[in-house]
């Protein structure tokens, strides 16, 4: 699956992550948020990564390979689990990020340790936020084009919105974005 | 300790609640915001309850004399810990909340479970939302007020402010509210 970008959303470096992928219904239920924040505040930034998902960890690269061999590996001991939302957030700051948040749970703390532990050495210039007691676990809504001048749009939009979600998650991803492109690069079942 | 409510029609409200207190200097920067956001926003009902913090669950009443023998003695054995927020949140809905989210790490879900399972048995008519694997971690910043007409304000007057704080929590507390007043039944600092 090949996917073109908005021009909004070019990166200027490659970026790879490891990700956990949304059940249709609330994947359905992210992109429609997108469409809203676009129609009606401007925003299409987030279309450079089409596929709601949160992530596990995110890097430069990875040995692709390897991160597959033990991901085959890994995936088949983890059951599928479920996460539960709250709200939405902003990561505030000089580039602002709005996301719905996810309530870590242990379980959800335990996989992304465990997966951490296995495939995170695998990568090259690792963000540091998503290391475990770093890691807030969010589903992106908009990010590059938040400003002041429309975070009131946003927020007015979302504010009735109900986010009290439980989502299953039976699938996790490796996804890459360059230039104008995003990708799915291998999708591993839980199947513990 | 006391703190009026300011809306008399919150004024019959009962709750009391276990909470950690901030330390000095950061319950001055929380004030800070409140302080803005009723000056720009019109925002004040936050002040039911003058004493930032962030609630590890709360009910409508507890057997405080038990309470008070149990946290005395858990204190003893919790050590002083650091909590990180991570930006702005809203819980969305019809009473909508801003508040700042909490990272959720490992040491902080094990200190909440173990004051949930010695603790929280002693509540009448618990808040669901506090419960382990519900519970979404925060410091409340407006509440009670919060509308489609003032959230846009809100947002625009805290987008572009760091609020990624360390925080060191070393204490406990009791708050109770009633008939819309305020109180701190005790204080328990952390001595382990």
């Amino acid at each position: 699956m090949s996917l073109n970008f908005s021009k909004t959303g070019k990166y200027e470096h490659k970026v790879q992550a490891l990700v956990a992928l949304l059940d249709e219904d609330h994947t359905a239920k992210v992109i429609d948020i997108w469409g809203i924040l676009q129609q009606d505040c401007g925003l299409n930034g987030i279309s450079a990564t089409p596929f709601p998902h949160f992530s596990f960890h995110i890097a430069e690269s990875y040995d692709l390979a390897e991160l597959d061999i033990r991901l085959r590996d890994v995936c088949a001991a983890i059951p599928p689990f479920s996460v539960r939302t709250a709200g939405f957030s902003i990561f505030t700051g000089p580039e602002p990020t709005v996301y719905v948040s996810i309530a870590p749970s242990q379980t959800l703390l335990d996989v992304h340790q465990h997966l951490w532990q296995q495939t995170a050495p695998l990568g090259q210039q690792l963000n540091r936020y998503y290391r475990p007691g770093s890691w807030m676990p969010h589903i992106t809504l908009s990010n590059k084009d938040v400003t002041g001048d429309n975070i009131g749009c946003v927020s007015s939009q979302l504010v009735y919105h109900d986010f009290n979600w439980e989502i299953p998650i039976r699938r996790v991803a490796v996804i890459w974005q360059e230039d104008d492109v995003a990708d799915i690069e291998g999708i591993y079942d839980l199947q513990g | 300790m006391t703190g009026q409510l300011p809306n008399t029609g919150w004024a019959d409200l009962q709750v009391q609640a276990l909470v950690a207190l901030l330390d000095e200097q950061y319950t001055t920067r929380v004030k800070d915001i409140w302080s803005l956001l009723f000056v720009e926003c019109g925002l004040n009902a936050v002040n039911i309850a003058p004493y930032p913090h962030f609630s590890f669950h709360g009910a409508e009443r507890y057997d405080l004399q038990e309470m008070d023998a149990r946290l005395t003695e858990l204190t003893r054995t919790i050590p002083p810990f650091t909590i990180r927020t991570t930006g702005l949140g809203m819980f969305t809905g019809k009473n909508p909340v801003v508040f700042m989210p909490i990272r959720l790490d490992k040491t902080l879900l094990d200190i909440h479970q173990t004051l949930w399972a010695r603790t929280s048995s002693l509540g009448l008519r618990l808040n669901e939302h506090y419960r382990p694997g519900m519970w979404v971690p925060h410091i409340t910043l407006a509440i009670h007020d919060v509308t489609p007409e003032n959230i846009d304000c809100v947002a625009r007057k805290l987008i572009d402010r760091n609020l990624t704080w360390e925080i060191p929590i070393l204490k406990v507390a009791m708050v109770c509210i009633e008939d819309g007043v305020a109180d701190i039944e005790g204080v328990y600092p952390l001595q382990g």
